[in-house]
């Protein structure tokens, strides 16, 4: 059975159908790039997947055009990060490591 | 493995800057309960509370100083047969060594919204994981908490998470 690296992906919904949302302006700006901008009335959802070498939460933009960072050693989905982009070094091996002693 | 949940019925968070001591009441909290012990959250609930228009800009991350002498908050575990633990996970709100969050690891989940009748809820898919390992610093937490910014409002919490 063929495996899609979208399958498995978790969920977030951001729902102020009855708020008064949230606007650019309020943002602090080192959340700016990662902060959904959800206005007064609107309910925001979206696919989460996850940097398979950091583990930060990347929400994925259908629109997004350019292609995403995949590590082929995970088999998985990385982020823009390039710390994350240089080497392979995946939080489920640190884990392993880190159990195993 | 079991399923806990680990409610924090109405709070107001308290925006931090990284690496500084969080505020008793003003985050959430889940520590490992042993230096062994692994656990990965499943979902996360926010319900606005506030009375007025209050961007909050919550975050779940790691903590790079973990709390200590904690005031253990509610925590329930999901199925009625679940075998109690030796040494439970901690969901916590206070301590005597306040938690302060990662300036690296700090932010694994935006969880941004208007506190003013907003809601959010984030749930973990099957092949991904936030989780915490042992009771150190820096795996042995997750907090969520509020960034700096915004003028934080009411709000009640839910995290559910599995112990492995």
């Amino acid at each position: 059975m063929k495996r899609r690296l979208i399958d498995g992906s978790g969920y977030l919904i951001i729902d102020h159908t009855n708020s008064p949302g949230i606007n650019p302006e309020d943002i602090p700006l080192r959340l700016l790039k990662t902060t959904p901008i959800v206005k007064a009335g609107e309910v925001y959802e979206r696919d989460v997947q996850f940097c398979a070498h950091c583990g930060t939460a990347v929400i994925l933009n259908p629109l997004r055009e350019r292609p995403r960072s995949y590590c082929a050693n995970c088999d998985h989905y990385i982020c823009d990060n390039p710390i994350c982009n240089k080497t392979c070094s995946p939080l489920k091996k640190l884990l392993d490591n880190t159990i195993g002693g | 493995m079991a399923r806990w949940s680990a409610p924090v019925p109405s709070w107001t968070p308290v925006a931090v800057a990284d690496t500084t001591a969080m505020t008793d009441g003003g985050h959430q909290t889940i520590q490992g309960g042993s230096s062994t012990q692994r656990g990965e959250i499943r979902e996360v609930y926010l319900g606005g509370q506030a009375g007025a228009s209050s961007p909050t800009f919550m975050v779940l991350g790691r903590t790079s100083t973990v709390g200590a002498t904690l005031t253990a908050l509610r925590l329930a575990a999901m199925d009625p047969s679940t075998a109690a633990l030796a040494a439970p996970p901690v969901n916590y709100a206070a301590s005597t060594t306040k938690p302060q969050r990662s300036a690296t690891l700090g932010i694994l989940l935006n969880l941004s919204f208007n506190a003013f009748g907003g809601v959010v809820r984030w749930v973990n898919g099957p092949d991904e994981i936030i989780s915490y390992l042992g009771n150190t610093a820096s795996l042995g937490e997750l907090s969520l908490n509020a960034f700096t910014g915004g003028t934080p409002g009411l709000l009640g919490s839910n995290i559910v998470f599995e112990t492995l």
